[in-house]
């Protein structure tokens, strides 16, 4: 059974359709990468997924449970994570307090054990640190803990998201072009980064990226949409030498 | 700033102002427990809109809510203070909750002009049960807070450390919230609520508790007046005082901790400071109106985010040049202005 299987989810917008019969599946520890021009649909299954858009039909089953049903916090609670492709971070908070609010959900002191300052409130405060100090090593953020999330270059704000959706220790993380507006220098250097959080924490990751080189080099498998269809799946070489992507995608794009 | 030196100085100013009624007149310390449940007010709103960025110009209406309960069943029905404590607190976090709940539909201008509402209704509900309340006489409430006889202190010291005491109580939960999980929950929704959302933040339960509970510490603010004053009437709590409240937040530092202190002493002692200039008082909300124009336009962290800058830059210019020093943050935009994710 696969980790995460999408099926004909339908999805307009007055007379757009953003979503037309779409279904694909990521398997257990599967990086899969989802691509497509401008417009295709990718940040919409990704809205679909985590609770943020209503599709009109089909399914969404994780681990064996339809998502569609649930709010978006409840997502949250199934183990999804997700970074959006225009940055959405807490911008008043430090770097730190933005990876901890990632890990709402690991430790559950209530309000009043927060107001009172119960053991149990600074017991979890204690774990949730430690699980952050571990997430900002591995996205090599620790020297940056104490800033404030606002003013720090883009590259890093984009690993500061990458962070906190970490933080929650998913089993699914969807990442909307991480690499978008990084310098050149940096792309290869995320390529590895989300290479090896997928080897040593084992998760599934849906990638959505333009970057053709760090897709093909780091996916198991490559999902193509157009106009919200599926046009095409395969491992990165089969999909590369696919006409129909070729003439739909790469041929324009590239 | 180092956080022993601010707990120590917190602890100092305390300490100050609890000895303050063996030194300073009866008059002064009335003028300190109007401050003291002005900071309580201001702090109540300040969680609703400073920290989680819900609008309210409603806050006159959940103190006066608190305060009429206080005042009827102390006059009235022979309560004590101590047993409305709680009971008006309630009261009013209870008409919070409610007024939260359509604040999850609308946002903005749209829930201002909602608790907009609820400001301007409230004054004429005592007008209109003018035979319990006393109309726009106002009501007075004959029995005083009293010292227990043991301690041997005036009621005037008695009731403004009881109330000192649960402002400074009040301050410190608010403190503890603010480093915590929900806390960062609460401002997460402030700034980015669909990414609080994805990451797990039950958004709408989140907004209402806050609204809950930002009413029952206005409500808290409530019962303090009517224990300072002992009289109640409809034109304390008009929307003007809400303004006042949104405006001494604004002054001292929304989203602050220290802010609504600031705010509170503001809004009690520049009128009493334009009074002694003899500028005719009628000028006090223009002049008002003006330093808050400054305020926004030259300190958008109030009072206590420019003293938060000072001691920044303070402490950065006694370290090592070769350290970095945390420059006062820039900025600039984190979040894209697209309305859908
Ligand atoms: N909230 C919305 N309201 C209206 N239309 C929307 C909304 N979200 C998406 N769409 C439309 O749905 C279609 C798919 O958009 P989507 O953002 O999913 O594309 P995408 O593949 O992520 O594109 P890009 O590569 O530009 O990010 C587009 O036509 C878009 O205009
Ligand atoms: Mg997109």
């Amino acid at each position: 059974m696969p980790r995460l299987s999408v099926e004909e989810l339908e999805l307009s917008f007055g007379g757009i359709r953003a979503l037309n019969k779409l279904s694909f599946a990521v398997a257990e520890g599967e990086l899969c990468a989802l691509v497509g021009p401008n417009g295709a649909g990718k940040s919409s299954v990704f809205n679909c997924i985590t609770g943020l858009y209503r599709p009109s039909a089909g399914r969404v089953v994780f681990d064996g449970r339809d998502l569609l049903r649930l709010p978006a916090h409840r997502v949250a609670a199934q183990g999804v994570a997700r970074t959006f492709q225009n940055l959405a971070l807490f911008p008043r908070l430090t770097v730190l307090e933005n990876v901890l609010l990632g890990g709402h959900l690991n430790e559950r002191p209530g309000p009043l054990a927060c107001a009172l300052h119960l053991p149990r409130h600074r017991r979890a405060e204690r774990a949730l640190r430690a699980q952050a100090d571990e997430v900002l090593a591995l996205t090599g953020l620790e020297s940056l803990a104490g800033n404030p999330a606002s003013g720090l270059p883009y590259g890093t704000l984009k690993r500061v998201e990458l962070a906190r959706a970490l933080m929650s220790r998913p089993r699914l993380l969807l990442l909307d072009e991480p690499a978008a507006g990084l310098p050149h220098g940096e792309v290869g250097e995320l390529g590895d980064l989300i290479a090896r959080i997928r080897a040593e924490l084992g998760i599934s990751i849906v990638l959505v990226e333009h970057h053709m080189g760090m897709v093909m080099s780091i996916s198991d498998k490559v999902v193509v949409l157009n106009l919200g269809r599926r046009i095409c799946e395969g491992t990165p070489e089969e999909v590369s030498r696919d006409p129909e992507v070729i003439a739909a995608y790469l041929g324009e794009a590239a | 700033m180092n956080k022993n030196v601010t707990r120590a100085l917190w602890a100092g100013l305390l300490c100050l102002l609890a000895l303050a009624p063996f030194v300073v007149g009866t008059v002064e310390i009335s003028a300190f427990q109007k401050v003291v449940y002005l900071s309580v007010a201001v702090m109540s709103l300040n969680v609703l809109t400073g920290f989680n960025g819900q609008a309210s110009i409603g806050h006159s209406a959940f103190m006066g809510i608190a305060a009429y309960f206080t005042a009827l069943a102390v006059q009235s029905h022979g309560w004590s203070y101590w047993a409305a404590l709680p009971a008006s607190i309630l009261v009013a976090a209870l008409v919070g909750a409610l007024a939260g709940v359509p604040a999850l539909r609308i946002r903005g201008m749209n829930l201002a002009l909602v608790t907009l509402g609820l400001g301007m209704v409230f004054p004429q509900l005592p007008i209109r049960f003018t035979e319990e309340t006393g109309g726009t006489q106002g009501m007075p409430v004959d029995e005083p807070l009293a010292a227990p006889a043991f301690l041997n202190v005036s009621d005037v010291a008695w009731r403004y450390w009881v109330l000192l005491a649960l402002a400074a109580l009040v301050f410190w939960l608010v403190r503890n919230f603010r480093a915590s999980r929900v806390g960062r929950a609460v401002i997460a929704i402030r700034d980015q609520p669909i990414a609080a959302h994805t990451a797990g933040v039950n958004v709408a339960a989140t907004k209402i508790a806050v609204f809950a509970v930002s009413a029952g510490m206005a409500g808290l603010a409530g019962w303090m007046f009517t224990v300072a004053n002992q009289f109640v009437s409809p034109s304390d709590f008009t929307v003007l005082v809400s303004i006042n409240l949104l405006l001494g937040m604004a002054i001292g530092g929304s989203g602050t901790l220290a802010g609504p202190v600031i705010g509170a002493v503001f809004l009690h002692y520049i009128p009493e400071a334009v009074n002694g200039t003899g500028i005719d008082p009628v000028l006090t909300p223009a002049l008002y109106g003006l330093i808050l124009i400054l305020v926004v336009y030259f300190l958008p962290g109030g009072a206590a985010g420019g003293l938060a800058q000072l001691s920044a830059r303070f402490a950065a210019s006694r370290r090592s040049p070769d350290e970095p020093g945390q420059a006062p943050p820039s900025t600039p935009r984190l979040t894209s202005s697209t309305s859908h994710p």
